[in-house]
């Protein structure tokens, strides 16, 4: 029975002055016994109620009371006969006793209540941290339902004194202290702060608000937390460097393709344009006039391809480092995609561009040369796979605030087994690896789709045959931010 | 009068193989390879037209933009790398004319050149009206003719049209657009695009594929020289 103490004081006020009345009222009815007993079971309840304090006082108060009273002599304290003494003896022995015992029962009682729901909650956070990835996760976890406020409120610091934790302080020199000093610090606002780390040194700092105001009896759990603290922060930290290994490994894995592509698509141009230029150079004299145009050609298109090529390896580069939001701002993709549709056909005549349009203006939050180049890889790709004299279909819509762009050709499709890896950087389909080309517009087009915050898929066979992409990039709102 | 190019590059292939090719063309040519030597080359003589290279090993470009255009009537193409798109916007903010995309071939150089010479003339002339094949542009009567029809703007649509035209085959960035319609280049984008597709409407045969008023991705529009 843990209530306030407020009213079981109040409570066993009431009990105490009832017990009087009935000991009081037997007493005057000529039944001794009674009285002595119902007082005994008065101070035996205000003990079970209000524990060992209140037990012991309504004994002594009750003792007081029945030797005045209600024992013989009245209005005395004492006895006046040696047959007196005993009964008055044993009355007061019992009702302390009674209201002891019964008292520190309850007390424990509480006690047990008090530390089940500390377990509870230390097991409830324990359970929550298990899993927590980030420091958002950490801040959930411990304000667990029933966490005290020093808790749910802790801020997280790293060792340089640096919030961590959205609680946080951008800096708190607190947390400055504990990093120097490697000791438990508080201030003068009552906050606490531990340093929490494992065995691999410290990890970061954890202050708790208004902790230094709570009795100790109701933190003796601290070190428990801050090692469950200490585990789930070195667990982030080990999560994090196994993600940055992998990171490591791939950008290892980009560099060697890198180089392999590097050394095939770089070299067969330069080879090309080598041979042409050395040739006309040294033998031009004695070459028809056609075959030294047909050599300047040749050189005019190798040069191209290497600037392509090099245009692909800046454009992977910054995918690589991440595009910044700076970059982006809000871009008609209808507009980009008429300058593209434009080029396209100039360089290839023959095929049959068909347009279906369904809306005239999309404004995304992109930037307009990625874009260009987004469109432009993948209208490039249909030209060159398809054969020359297909027709090409370009459908555009907005759904559910996004750009749909779809673009259907009727070339040879993709093999279901390369369908999922054509989006990879340096991949080449092997059907086609007799065309030219690196395994990046694809890469690239996709990286900048998702960095517009869309995406691209590819769907193929379609129809009798043919690939169909399918670009979708959500709509700016009105301030030019993606929805 | 022969017009006369100043070519300031640092990069000798590029500067000695553009030279002879546009002496060719009949334009008067000289070669610095540096930004100091390029402007006491333009103290020395008037240009028409200075290649300005951005990455220059002692000064960036841009920055001697404005220095060229106080010492004489002169148009600056500035030659860049196509995936800087913001250097390419600063030095076409800093007042140069045009620009070209690094590799570049030479017919386009050459459009880019005609269109700046042409520029330069008109401005000379101060011309009231803008004459090409299909359109015409009266700039104080403010009438705008398309194959010999009359097109009737709006007085913003013709704001954007005549900086156009007077810019005929020259890329405009939208900042210079936006205080053309607007006096005010922190204005909204979307005004922007809004009118020039209304114009595109009006002018193009086919607004979805403009070949008149041409997109240039992140950096502005361009009246097609052909046009011009």
């Amino acid at each position: 029975m843990a209530w306030k103490p407020v009213w079981s004081g109040i409570a066993g006020f009431l009990l105490f002055g009832l017990a009087t009345l009935g000991a009081y009222l037997a007493q005057n009815s000529h039944k001794p016994i009674s009285a002595a007993l119902i007082y005994v079971v008065g101070v035996t309840l205000i003990g079970a109620m209000a524990g060992l304090k209140g037990g012991l006082l309504a004994g002594i108060g009750a003792s007081v009371l029945y030797n005045f009273f209600l024992s013989e002599p009245l209005l005395q304290f004492g006895a006046s006969s040696a047959d007196d003494y005993f009964p008055l003896l044993a009355f007061n022995l019992t009702a302390l006793l009674s209201g002891g015992l019964a008292g520190r029962l309850n007390d424990r009682a509480v006690a047990a209540e008090d530390a089940q729901a500390r377990i509870n909650l230390l097991l409830s956070v324990s359970s929550r941290l298990q899993n927590v990835t980030d420091m958002e996760g950490v801040e959930s976890a411990i304000g667990a339902d029933g966490a005290p406020d020093w808790l749910a409120k802790a801020q997280f610091y790293d060792l340089q004194g640096r919030g961590l934790s959205a609680l946080a302080a951008p800096h708190d020199p607190l947390a400055d202290r504990v990093c120097s000093t490697g000791l438990l610090e508080a201030d003068g606002e009552g906050r606490v702060a531990h340093l929490l780390s494992t065995r691999n040194g410290p990890l970061a700092v954890v202050i708790f608000p208004g902790l230094a105001q709570i009795p100790p009896r109701s933190r003796s759990d601290i070190g428990t937390l801050l090692t469950l603290l200490s585990l789930a922060l070195e667990r982030m930290a080990l999560l994090e460097q196994q993600a940055e290994a992998v990171a490591l490994r791939r950008s290892e894995e980009f560099k060697t393709a890198l180089l392999a592509s590097m050394s095939h698509d770089m070299r067969s141009p330069l080879a090309a344009i080598t041979a042409s230029a050395s040739s006309l150079a040294s033998y031009g004299s004695q070459l028809d006039a056609a075959v030294q145009t047909q050599m300047l050609r040749t050189i005019e298109h190798q040069c191209d391809r290497l600037n392509r090529y090099t245009a692909n390896l800046l454009s992977m580069a910054e995918l690589q480092g991440g595009i910044g939001g700076s970059r982006l701002s809000p871009v008609d993709v209808m507009e980009i995609l008429g300058a593209v549709l434009t080029a396209v056909r100039a360089r290839s005549p023959t095929h049959v561009i068909r347009r279906d349009f369904r809306c005239t203006e999309a404004v995304v939050h992109a930037n307009a040369v990625m874009t260009e180049q987004m469109l432009h890889n993948i209208l490039d790709n249909a030209v060159r796979y398809a054969p020359s004299d297909s027709q090409i279909t370009i459908m555009t819509v907005i759904e559910n605030g996004s750009l749909i762009v779809t673009i259907r050709d009727e070339g040879p499709g993709i093999a279901e087994a390369e369908l999922p890896h054509i989006f990879e950087r340096f991949y080449r389909a092997t059907a086609t690896s007799q065309i030219e080309g690196q395994g990046l517009g694809l890469a690239i087009s996709k990286g900048f789709a998702e960095a517009f915050g869309g995406r691209i898929d590819v769907m193929s066979p379609v129809g009798d045959g043919g690939t169909q992409f399918t670009i979708s990039l959500p709509l700016a709102d009105a301030q030019g931010r993606s929805r | 009068m022969t017009d006369s190019i100043l070519i300031i590059d640092d990069e000798p292939a590029i500067a000695h193989t553009l030279g002879p090719v546009l002496s060719a063309q009949g334009y008067m040519v000289e070669i610095a390879a540096t930004a100091s030597e390029g402007l006491a080359k333009a103290r020395t003589r008037a240009f028409t037209v200075v290649l300005l290279d951005l990455g220059l090993p002692d000064a960036d470009g841009k920055d001697i933009i404005a220095t060229l255009h106080a010492l004489s009537a002169l148009s600056v193409i500035v030659l860049s790398a196509r995936h800087q798109e913001a250097e390419k916007v600063a030095a076409l903010d800093a007042g140069a004319e045009d620009y070209v995309d690094k590799p570049f071939c030479m017919e386009e150089l050459l459009a880019r050149i005609r269109a700046a010479v042409r520029r330069m003339r008109r401005v000379q002339l101060d011309l009231d009206e803008f004459r090409s094949r299909d359109l015409q542009v009266n700039y104080l009567t403010r009438q705008v003719r398309l194959l010999g029809e009359e097109i009737k703007l709006s007085p913003k649509e013709f704001d954007l049209l005549e900086v156009l035209t007077r810019h005929a085959g020259q890329v405009v960035t939208h900042r210079r657009l936006l205080i053309a319609g607007w006096k005010d280049p922190a204005t909204d984008g979307q005004y922007l695009r809004s009118y020039v597709g209304l114009l595109r409407q009006k002018l193009e045969v086919d607004p979805a594929e403009p070949t008149l008023i041409i997109t240039e991705p992140g950096v502005g529009y361009r009246l097609d020289a052909a046009a011009a």
